[in-house]
């Protein structure tokens, strides 16, 4: 990522963009005829489109550097013209942006110093509001206004403007590198600045300084449509590649879903702790049975008992086992129609000393929850095994119990689209701050 | 979208009171194919 363009362009001081130079009640030039005069240096035809507001002119043909406040022409500077760029908005183009007409009188591509990455800058102009920039960066632009109120250093990384705070994003020095039309500095190809960028997106405020002065301004971001369609673009709009610094993200708008979120939990908690209380569980049957490995049958029923509500089933089993296991197969059948319900229920337990000393694992009880039994009269048919040569067992039946699964089922289901969201803002701000000074860590 | 995620949130917390209610194990069903508290199967009968 390149560092970033935001930066006001040159001196306030020479052609205040808002003040005093154009004043918003300055008498409306909208009909001042443009200056047109050929280039001192090669004869080329050279256009002043803001009289009285440009300091320079760079001539199309030679990239000479005109003064535009001299009767003479003065030629500034002149420069090789080792490249030529067609600005996707042709120079003397007019369009409304923000309420505004405004008219493009300079374009720039600067550099960053790296020499990597470069961006494009177009001066617009209008004879009563005076000057703003449009960016280009890899597919993202801005609509930058000049600022006259020198932001304030914030605590750690951050800079406050306008009553808004924001964070550092990257310094770096950054250069032109071709430039076209007029300006209201004395612009040149190499010209070079230190620039500072502070985001709080959609804004980006920018602090260039050079060795005399100081210049700010407040960039804010503009998708490509408004731009296309402010200034009837009609070639190919470049594709915006990444997150731009000032990108507003599609995820950050979410506070409201986090709060929902947060009552839901707290409605679900609730829900959970009610049924905890008012779940009035109900002994149904306690048996117990003898069980031996080679008996002739090892089948056991237990008594009747009656459901008295659709409710959960809880079938505890209580087995007596040291280092081994035991297992039972049960149904759980309906008396008046001889349905029958499946289960398996086992208890495990061992223990023993090593060098750390005793140990055990497992249980000697173990449960089983049936689900949403009707009412009705059931009992169960109960199957033993173990490796075990004989074991005493105890089955208690239990109606009305309380159930955690379905409070962490549909709370995992609750929570799933925020964290998704959650990741999503992730993934969005980490390819925000991989192009500033902060890549890698430390930029949330 | 924050509209339907409180129409989601109703409905889960509708389910969880529901469900708690008449003790189903919505984990169950899920692996039994049969859904809701009197445990119809979707796939037998």
């Amino acid at each position: 990522m390149p560092p970033l363009p935001w930066a006001t362009k040159k001196t306030v001081a020479e052609a205040d963009p808002v003040t005093p130079a154009v004043t918003p009640s300055a008498p409306p030039r909208t009909k001042a005829a443009a200056l047109s005069f050929q280039c001192p240096s090669c004869g080329g035809s050279v256009q002043v489109r803001a009289v009285g507001s440009s300091i320079s002119v760079v001539c199309g043909s030679c990239a000479s550097v005109i003064d535009a406040k001299d009767p003479n022409h003065a030629v500034l500077s002149k420069a090789a013209v080792n490249m030529r760029i067609q600005p996707l908005i042709p120079l003397g183009t007019r369009g409304k942006l923000r309420g505004t007409l405004w008219e493009v009188i300079g374009f720039m591509q600067r550099v960053d110093g790296s020499g990597q990455y470069n961006w494009r800058e177009y001066l617009l102009f209008n004879p009563t509001q005076g000057f703003r920039w449009l960016l280009e960066s890899q597919g993202h632009w801005s609509y930058v206004i000049p600022l006259h109120e020198r932001p304030k250093k914030g605590s750690g990384n951050t800079a406050s403007v306008l009553g808004k705070s924001y964070r550092h994003f990257l310094t770096g020095q950054v250069s032109v590198q071709y430039v076209l039309g007029e300006f209201y500095w004395r612009v040149k190809v190499g010209d070079s600045v230190q620039a500072m960028d502070y985001v709080n997106p959609p804004e980006v405020l920018s602090i260039e300084r050079d060795k005399s002065e100081e210049t700010y301004s407040l960039g804010e971001y503009l998708l490509p449509q408004e731009v296309r369609s402010a200034f009837s673009i009609t070639a190919n709009m470049p594709a915006p590649i990444g997150v731009a610094p000032n990108q507003p993200s599609a995820f950050d708008g979410n506070s409201d879903l986090r709060g929902y979120w947060g009552a839901f939990a707290a409605i679900l908690f609730l829900i959970q702790l009610l049924s905890l209380m008012f779940s009035s569980s109900k002994v149904l049957d306690v048996s117990s049975f003898n069980w031996e490995k080679n008996a002739a049958t090892a089948s056991f029923s237990t008594p009747s008992f009656e459901v008295t509500k659709t409710s959960g089933l809880q079938i505890r089993l209580q087995a007596p086992v040291s280092n081994n296991w035991f297992e039972i197969s049960g149904d759980l059948v309906n008396e008046a129609d001889g349905d029958t319900e499946e289960f398996e229920l086992g208890v495990e337990y061992y223990s023993g000393y090593d060098s750390d000393g005793s140990w055990s694992e497992g249980s000697q009880q173990g449960s089983k929850v049936l689900s949403s039994i009707a009412p009705g009269k059931y009992h169960l048919n109960l199957q033993g095994s173990s490796e075990m040569e004989r074991m005493s067992f105890s089955v208690e039946t239990v109606q009305g119990t309380a159930l955690w699964s379905n409070f962490v089922l549909i709370f995992s289901l609750l929570s799933a689209y925020p964290a998704f969201m959650l990741w999503r803002r992730h993934v969005f701000e980490t390819a925000r701050w991989s192009g500033s000074d902060y890549a890698g860590g430390d930029d949330e | 979208m924050k509209k339907a995620f409180l129409v989601y949130g109703i409905a889960l917390s509708l389910l969880l009171a529901y469900s708690n209610h008449y003790g189903w194990k919505i984990t169950d069903s899920m692996s039994s194919g049969k859904w809701g508290p009197h445990g119809k199967s979707i796939y037998h009968k």
